[in-house]
């Protein structure tokens, strides 16, 4: 097809939705919904992702060296350590530190280890290895095994596990809301641009009559309904990101005042702005194509 | 030309509209289709806009069997037929221009064509005055003047009209009939179902008379025949 034709169905597009705007309000009005809906359950699934994640980073595993060892042959495991994936901190506690930390969980009962400094101390020294996922747990277990200075690992299972369950559990159920609101999402603005499209059934039965090509009946609507889509994820986006940062910003107020809501950090928007707006064009427009070629091949057969 | 040859057509619902049809349309004649409901002219009709297919036989149209025509041929082959039906079928939301000029932009016509071939269709079936008009605007007789308008601007080789005065009174039923006669004129093939008497007995022109899906009748200069009455 010619370029100007392609001008002309814009044109006509946009003519289109000008002309029928309560129709093309109320599309923008459902499409917006439904989109609303998924962008309130994506940074509920985002949130949680986030939660887990926090968790996760919570497994530790606690390494005791061989009390034998000096300083430099300490600090030569470190590094081994530090070239395995799945590890993002390593806390050395030197016998010395350990000793002095120790002492001070005592107290005033502190004096009970004098005497113990210097080549006296029974302490080893210590590395704490925060893990980034549960599943590095094994490989990182075993490799430490394998260090001749390491004398002892220590690591509680249970919480491991447990750690681990809570953010599978999590992650499923994030995953599943998302993909049933998408899923929603798709339903209500197919039937918007199937009612849309049907309200001009006629039409398409008279372009036909006078000799059209189906994709020439077809075009101005795809382009219709992804105008609409555009304006509907616009419009939807800045209501849930409007919304969000306000609802930090309330979140904010109250952790001032109660320590509980420290508990669980929410996650900025800046992290989500990306993901969200790509989904709700993609959902918005996509389906808004899609549901046009779909409700046009309808009326074009007949 | 159009020449249906034992053209049969029975629908999904069991309904015989055509047994055996047989007949032939000369370039350039001007023939009415006559028959009260159901007699089977309106599927006469849909058989050359090729809106559906004959259960038997074959239908020629300038020289092809149309019945075998692809699923992507056909706006190809509509093109070349003009059509005007009793309901107008405007498109309500363009200007009497922008319909006429519609179905030019569809065959992708230069800008320059339509701003030329439109307002000199549009004077010629008297609706210059209304170019911006919408059809709601517009009386009946109007309305079908411009659909007379866009059936020709193309300049189809056939025009095809389903009781084109069916809403008119009349006087305007006979104004139109005075265009669709000029267009044939100037060459163009004219196929028209009606059960207006009056309008055909006043044309005299070629009559073909449908029976209960049978070609009772075939009459140069005909007349309304009884056989189309009385059912």
């Amino acid at each position: 097809m010619k370029l100007r034709t392609y001008k002309n169905f814009f044109k006509e597009a946009l003519r289109n939705i000008f002309r029928n705007r309560v129709m093309s309000l109320a599309s923008i009005v459902a499409i917006m919904s439904a989109l609303f809906i998924l962008g309130v359950v994506l940074i509920l699934a985002f949130n949680l992702e986030h939660i887990a994640g926090g968790l996760e980073s919570k497994v530790e595993i606690s390494v005791f060296l061989d009390k034998d060892i000096g300083s430099n042959q300490a600090r030569a495991v470190v590094e081994q350590i530090e070239k395995n994936d799945g590890i993002y901190e390593i806390e050395f506690i030197s016998k010395e530190e350990g000793l002095a930390q120790w002492k001070k969980e005592l107290g005033e009962k502190g004096d009970l280890l004098e005497g113990y400094e210097g080549n006296n101390n029974p302490l080893p020294d210590k590395l704490i290895l925060r893990i980034e996922k549960p599943e590095y747990v094994d490989g990182i277990i075993s490799i430490l095994n394998d260090i001749p200075e390491v004398d002892k690992v220590n690591y509680s299972q249970e919480v491991v596990d447990s750690i681990s369950r809570i953010v599978q559990t999590t992650r499923l159920v994030g995953l599943l809301l998302m993909l049933m609101l998408i899923i929603i999402a798709m339903i209500i603005i197919n039937n918007t641009i199937k009612i849309n499209v049907y309200s001009r059934r006629r039409e398409i039965r008279i372009m036909k009559y006078i000799g059209a090509t189906d994709s020439y009946i077809r075009w101005p609507y795809i382009i219709e309904g992804f105008t609409l889509g555009i304006f509907a994820a616009f419009f939807a986006g800045a209501l849930v990101i409007g919304g969000y940062n306000l609802l930090l910003s309330r979140a904010g107020q109250m952790a001032g005042n109660y320590a509980f809501f420290n508990l669980f950090q929410l996650l900025p928007t800046e992290k989500m702005i990306y993901d969200i707006s790509l989904t709700f064009l993609l959902v918005g427009c996509g389906v808004g194509i899609i549901a046009s070629i779909i409700s046009t091949r309808k009326h074009l057969k007949a | 030309m159009i020449q249906f040859k034992n053209v049969s057509k029975v629908y999904e619902n069991g309904t015989k509209a055509l047994s055996n049809v047989n007949f032939t349309i000369n370039s350039g004649e001007f023939v009415f289709l006559v028959g009260a409901s159901g007699a089977g002219k309106t599927t006469a009709v849909k058989l050359i806009l090729r809106e559906i297919l004959p259960t038997q036989g074959e239908i020629i149209v300038n020289g092809r069997d149309i019945t075998k025509l692809k699923k992507k041929e056909i706006p190809y082959y509509r093109r070349n037929l003009g059509v005007v039906f009793q309901d107008f079928r405007l498109l309500p939301d363009k200007t009497v221009y922008e319909n006429v000029a519609f179905a030019m932009e569809i065959v992708e016509a230069r800008e320059r064509d339509i701003r030329r071939q439109v307002p000199s269709v549009l004077s010629m079936v008297g609706l210059a005055s209304k170019a911006e008009s919408y059809p709601h605007q517009l009386s009946g007789g109007e309305q079908q003047r411009a659909t007379l308008a866009r059936a020709i601007v193309n300049n189809p080789s056939i025009l095809i009209a389903d009781e084109p005065t069916g809403n008119l009174d009349p006087d305007t039923a006979m104004d139109i009939m005075r265009l669709i006669n000029m267009i044939n004129h100037r060459g163009t093939t004219v196929i028209m179902a009606t059960h207006a008497s009056e309008i055909v007995d006043a044309m005299k022109k070629r009559v073909i008379t449908f029976k209960k899906g049978i070609v009772v009748r075939d009459e140069e200069k005909g007349g309304y025949a009884n056989e189309a009455s009385n059912i």
